[in-house]
């Protein structure tokens, strides 16, 4: 087979072209598709009072007291214990899961 | 009196039937699964010109095939319709089936419109021969063939 490769040229490998400088474009007169309308986070703050508690606000806020953790990680950064939540701190509300 | 109707209607029910057949075309996918989605648009693709040159008005006006190593390629491609997303792609390949560019216009046509797509190699073509084909919302619709001397 090598040997027929030789006689008759086959096999042998042609440099492949090289298009790696290649510059392209494109344009068009059609207007571009207008994108999305952006959503703002639906992030609310929620300032504590005397008397609140994380399940107190997450009743409030989410209509379950039980889901007081997701208030608790959202700000964890201001809350290190989640039964000491102080009048004046600013929590953040993130959208029910 | 009926005997006399009922031929007619049946004729006019084979007809009516054909007609809805024509306007109910499968848009499945090619491959025979029916899984393809067709974007809600009607925009097809009337004209594809090649050429080294554009106007402002995105088309090739002097069509041609033949190209010099140093020339920049031009493509315009006129659709007709309207959608409010559509993406017109262009895949150039080499004769020996190498991708040289593939460049992709979203559009959002109200109408007629012609989109461009261009390819230039400032190391100059290789000579050979070249394809361009063109697909809307990655369906083909078209291709040219050209060579560069």
């Amino acid at each position: 087979m090598g040997l027929l490769d030789n006689l008759f040229g086959g096999k042998k490998d042609k440099p492949r072209a090289d298009f790696s400088n290649v510059q392209s474009g494109s344009s068009s007169t059609a207007p571009a598709p207008k994108s999305a309308p952006y959503a703002a986070p639906s992030k609310r703050t929620y300032t504590v009072v005397a008397g609140d508690s994380l399940s107190k606000i997450a009743k409030r806020e989410y209509g379950d007291a039980q889901k007081w953790p997701v208030i608790f990680e959202a700000n964890r950064d201001k809350i290190s214990n989640p039964d000491r939540i102080h009048p004046g701190q600013v929590l953040t509300i993130p959208p029910a899961s | 009196m009926m005997t006399r109707f009922w031929p007619a209607a049946a004729v006019a029910i084979v007809l009516a039937s054909g007609a809805c057949g024509n306007d109910t075309r499968d848009t499945g996918a090619a491959d025979g699964t029916g899984t393809a989605t067709v974007p809600a648009t009607n925009v097809s693709v009337s004209e594809i010109r090649l050429g080294n040159a554009v106007g402002g008005d995105k088309r090739v006006a002097e069509e041609t095939d033949d190209f010099r190593t140093t020339e920049t390629i031009y493509a315009s491609v006129a659709t007709a319709g309207i959608s409010p997303n559509a993406t017109l792609s262009a895949r150039w390949t080499f004769q020996d089936g190498q991708v040289v560019s593939e460049d992709t216009q979203t559009i959002a046509p109200n109408g007629p419109a012609y989109t461009e797509f261009h390819i230039s190699n400032p190391s100059g073509w290789p000579t050979g021969d070249y394809k361009v084909e063109f697909f809307l919302n990655g369906q083909s619709v078209g291709s040219k063939d050209f060579e560069i001397k």
